[in-house]
């Protein structure tokens, strides 16, 4: 018997109007397609249909087969009723409207209309339906369900249970969209209650999108609690300043003050989800604690305020000194990374034209001054769009835990394996994407490179075969890795051959094959080879464009673009700091950069802010590195700039100001258009929108947008290819092994939340943060005599930090894990830049006053 | 209060491979759980969800649903007495109010309303319908059905309850559910060892 394929659209009625819509659509969907809304409560287009609410009752009729009477129309619920030909929808129906009538007036029944004094007043559809819809008058004389109000589902998200209505959205999305089914209901009909299990405050990184679904006010924000009525708000559009997804965010501002951030819809970055660092992490931008006026240094080196021309005027004068002395070289730039495209620019600018120093960098701690690993491919650092990880056959993730990294994309990433896609985690660390995984590689640290090489090994051996059974010619890929094996290279790596084998027949035979390389590794020494092995890669299986790098920062691709890298004879980042250290750079000029916080080494990084003649400081906040400045102008925070920023896939975005800055702050691109001048090579900007004019023009990589900056959706940019790249297998330059020897080697990463200067302005999420951490293997924990939950110190060549310890069976033997982003001091100042890997060890703390006491 | 050996390997072996998801081996392993230690502790939601890849509050949340799962320790034997109309017209709410009397707990507990005697041994609730009208008024002793009992012979039941015996009607039937054990003496008598009834 074959089957006749089903017919791709259907044609039915929505009250009267005949339409036409894809087969399988929803009869709710159907009518949104007439222009009719169906009120709804649980109904929700990103979530599983759980047809639990019965406030999107039509009457509906099925066309009879042929020679059948007429079937009279039925009462359903059009959220979970597919269309099907000859359909009538009657959304109006006297019968759908005594239904939905008697549904309002059933959920009001328990909801304690206490509309004035909650959150979600005048923007809550429970509200909105209940007056389109509901009955004049309640028939409910009995007293009203008593539940708990004011719960603290977790320091970010309040509980209302006798708001809710149980739509189960909430708990929907948890279970759905991050995989983190932490909330659910308890008991049921009546005395139905949304918990966690023993009343854990919730974890996800991800639980404050259920405020948005909520759709009566029983989920509300502690942050925006009592904050405001949405009617006194004003609105602006922006994108998001914490990751380099570039979420799409509206800002929504009280008295010149952000009050909260929303997702904005843009079904190719965020669809409508952010994560809570985004959406909770904005107070820092009206706090008392921002700089306010600049600073400049005494002659006994003490910072003092003082006006803008004294600031412009110390600083060009002290600049320019180092210049006439040392020449243009002597001074080091770093940062942009968290900048708008229209200051990265002006800096960039700034340092090629006013400072003439190749020595600029974007990425902090960068050992390498090549920008782009895959420049030699004719490739992008990032070549895809984010939206196509939803239809990947295979996504390899290497050397990235995509939950802390792009949060919002590890949600798409998730769909995508949903779908499908066999997700291959290759990381030293057990990171949240393990829980999908379909292989795991856990391979020891700095070995990205065997791994890769190791894949390709495996593909020689075994072709990829395209659609007509014919195998790739990979001979050439032979040579490319210098005839390493499988086992050569799985050993390396640590990791079994069959594992490496299994993994490249996974890639070898998906359709569309996707690789995810972290951040960190496209700035580390071996990132040109690591971009190599990964271009052969995507060749090999066909799918060159497949390979994507990503970047830190929130603009650390528009930084890219804007030539926030080291140029002609320039050194990284990391460098710079280290020949500062070492007197052969005089001068830093820090844009955003706290480098005692960041740079992978912090001695290094202090005694640089020591060593250098002349260091000048943007910054936002008081940092600790700002105090050691000669010079510190304070800029403004995102929310009150106009202009664009690039995400990691290039894609431009424009954000709008919401909040006015004070006269006391002025946007990184005038401070440096300002000081330009002052040191008479004036960039001559007054207006955001000449820097955005002159970018456009400028900037290679922005050629294609024409001018303008793009609408609401953004546009995809790419830097255009270099003329010299061939299309023959480029050789792998080998990495050498690393051989631990005794002690403990110390990888480190980035916590998506962690007691950042930002962070810490929220003090709802920084409670949040864990204290900072080390995590050991049991094995090793028990060798080294260390107890899980006690407090240790870790010794490594910089110095020594104390951390509570973790000990788990994730972590493979012979390596701790540390973030870089908890604690004070932070990690770095154990370690030491231009190591390859921190070697440390472990000891107890003792703690004499408590032996004592007991 | 954690899962045993011998029912982690049951859940793996024998319930997670009857399904098509491991979800579904849930209930069955849920009440594994609670036969050996007669309530669901949290380490039982972290155990459980662990070897079925859920989440503990999943869980947690499906063994909130069922009355007949506790998640509270509960008396050595528990007492359930029908408060559905058959048995209510035949005065099961005085039975319920005196067994209660008898054992120092305060009746009038409406709902699923569960009181346990300050010694651990019994717990008292009453009950939803349990299909056996014809013994009206009922009462549920660890699954085990007994009727009638009137108001007026709850003190003979509790010193006898096997005296009140429904023969032939076949207690609640789970697999491997908690075996009633029987119990010939109430006043003055010593009660099963905690752990010894199952």
């Amino acid at each position: 018997m074959t089957a006749s394929p089903p017919p791709a659209t259907v044609t039915l009625t929505v009250d009267g109007h005949e339409v036409t819509v894809p087969a399988g659509t929803l009869a709710v969907e159907a009518a949104r397609a007439a222009g009719v809304d169906v009120p709804v409560f649980c109904y929700h287009p990103k979530l599983s249909l759980a047809g639990a609410c019965r406030m999107c009752m039509c009457e509906i009729g099925m066309a009879s087969p042929p020679g059948q009477p007429p079937r009279p129309p039925a009462m359903m619920t059009s959220c979970t009723t597919r269309v099907s030909n000859g359909m009538t929808i009657n959304t109006m129906a006297p019968g759908a409207l005594k239904a939905r009538e008697g549904v309002i007036e059933f959920l009001l029944i328990n909801h304690p209309l206490d509309c004035p004094v909650c959150d979600a007043g005048g923007e809550c559809p429970l509200q909105d339906n209940s007056h389109a819809w509901g009955p004049k008058e309640s028939r409910f004389e009995e007293q009203k369900r008593l539940a708990r109000k004011g719960a603290a589902l977790s320091p970010l998200v309040v509980l209302d249970q006798e708001r809710c209505i149980v739509c189960y959205r909430c708990t929907r999305f948890m279970d759905e969209v991050p995989g983190e089914a932490e909330l659910s209901f308890f008991n049921r009909g009546y005395t139905s209650q949304l918990r966690t299990v023993g009343d854990e405050p919730m974890k996800s990184r991800f639980q404050g999108n259920i405020i948005d679904l909520c759709p009566c006010g029983a989920l509300t924000s502690e942050t925006y609690r009592f904050k405001a009525r949405p009617q006194d708000l004003d609105h602006a559009d922006s994108v998001c300043g914490q990751c380099p997804v570039g979420c799409n965010v509206m800002l929504d501002t009280r008295s010149n003050e952000v009050a909260r951030v929303r997702p904005r819809q843009n079904e190719a970055v965020n669809e409508i989800w952010i994560c809570d660092k985004g959406r909770f992490a904005h107070h820092y931008t009206s706090s008392p604690n921002r700089l306010s006026g600049p600073w400049v240094a005494g002659d006994g080196g003490e910072l003092r305020t003082s006006s803008w021309a004294e600031a412009h005027g110390s600083a060009a004068v002290r600049l320019q000194a180092v210049k006439e002395k040392h020449g243009g070289a002597a001074i080091g730039v770093i940062g942009g990374r968290n900048l708008t495209n229209e200051d990265a620019y002006a800096l960039a600018r700034f340092a090629a034209e006013v400072l003439e120093t190749p020595n600029v960098d974007f990425r902090v701690g960068a050992e390498t001054a090549v920008a782009n690993p895959l420049a030699p491919f004719g490739l992008n650092a990032f070549n895809t769009t984010l939206a196509q990880a939803e239809r990947a056959g295979a996504i390899l993730l290497i050397g990235t835990d995509v939950y802390d990294e792009v949060p919002v994309q590890w949600l798409r990433i998730r769909k995508g394996a949903k779908a499908g896609a066999k997700l291959i985690v290759a990381n030293p660390r057990a990171t949240e994407a393990d829980r999908i995984a379909f292989q795991r590689l856990r391979h020891r640290p700095g070995s990205e490179v065997a791994l890769v090489t190791g894949i390709l090994a495996a593909l020689v051996e075994t072709p990829p075969v395209d659609g007509e059974g014919v195998a790739r010619d990979l001979s050439g890929l032979s040579d490319a890795i210098g005839g390493t094996t499988v086992e050569v290279a799985a050993r390396h790596a640590g990791v079994k051959p069959e594992t490496v084998r299994a993994v490249a027949a996974t890639l070898a035979g998906a359709k569309n094959p996707l690789v995810y390389a972290g951040a960190r590794l496209a700035i580390r020494h071996d990132a040109p080879s690591l971009g190599t092995a990964l271009g052969n890669l995507g060749r090999a299986l066909g799918h060159p464009e497949c390979v994507n790098f990503f970047v830190e920062g929130a603009n650390g691709r528009g930084a890219e673009f804007a030539g926030l890298v080291p140029g002609d004879g320039g050194v990284p980042a990391g460098e710079i700091i280290a020949r500062a250290a070492s007197g052969q750079i005089k001068a830093l000029y820090l844009v955003g950069e706290n480098i005692l916080a960041t740079h992978p080494d912090r001695a290094q990084a202090l005694a640089a802010l020591e060593a250098a003649d002349v260091v000048v400081v943007h910054e936002l906040f008081a940092t600790e590195t700002a105090s050691h400045a000669d010079v510190v102008f304070p800029a403004v925070s995102i929310a009150e700039k106009d202009g664009s920023i690039t995400n990691i896939e290039g894609r431009v975005q424009r954000i709008y100001q919401a909040v006015r800055p004070s006269p006391d702050r002025l946007p990184d691109w005038r401070i440096l258009s300002d000081l330009s001048g002052v040191m008479g090579l004036g960039l001559g900007y007054v207006a955001t929108s000449e820097v955005t004019r002159d970018l456009l023009a400028d900037i290679p990589a922005y050629a294609s947008l024409g001018g303008k900056l793009p609408g609401s959706e953004g546009a995809i940019t790419r830097e255009p290819a270099d003329a010299g790249h061939s299309d023959s297998w480029p050789t792998i330059a080998p990495v050498p092994v690393f051989e631990p020897g005794d002690g403990l080697t110390l990888v480190t990463w980035s916590e998506l939340v962690g007691n950042e200067t930002i962070v810490a302005e929220t003090p709802e999420l920084l409670t949040t943060v864990p204290e900072a951490y080390v995590e050991i293997n049991r094995d090793d924990a028990s060798r080294l005599g260390l107890v899980d939950g006690t407090q240790v110190e870790i010794h490594g060549p910089g110095g020594a930090v104390e951390r509570v310890l973790r000990v788990n069976g994730r972590v493979p033997a012979g390596v701790c894990f540390a973030p870089d982003n908890l604690g004070s001091p932070r990690i770095n100042a154990v370690a030491r830049h231009g190591v390859e890997f921190t070697v440390v060890t472990l000891s107890p703390v003792q703690e004499a006053a408590l032996i004592g006491g007991r | 209060m954690s899962l045993s050996q011998a029912a982690r390997d049951r859940i793996v072996n024998d319930f997670i491979p009857r399904y098509p998801s491991k979800r579904a081996a849930l209930m069955p392993s849920l009440w594994l759980a609670q036969e050996e230690a007669g309530w669901l502790g949290p380490e039982v939601f972290e155990e459980v969800g662990e070897l079925l890849d859920l989440h503990p509050t999943d869980v947690a949340s499906v063994a909130s649903f069922y009355v007949m799962f506790h998640r509270r320790k509960i008396g050595d034997r528990l007492i359930e007495v029908c408060e559905n109309p058959s048995c209510f017209l035949n005065g099961s709410d005085q039975t319920y109010a005196r067994i209660c009397d008898r054992l120092g707990l305060e009746a009038g507990h409406g709902g699923h309303g569960m009181q346990t005697t300050p010694d651990g041994k019994f717990s008292v609730r009453p009950t939803e319908c349990l299909a056996a009208c014809d013994y009206a008024p009922v009462v549920q002793v660890d699954l085990r059905f007994y009727g009638p009992v009137h108001e007026a012979d709850v003190d003979a039941f509790l010193a006898n309850m096997e005296a009140f015996s429904i023969q032939g009607k076949p207690s609640v039937s789970m697999a491997n559910g908690p075996q009633a054990v029987p119990v010939d003496g109430w006043e003055g008598h010593a009660p099963p060892a905690p752990g010894s009834a199952a």
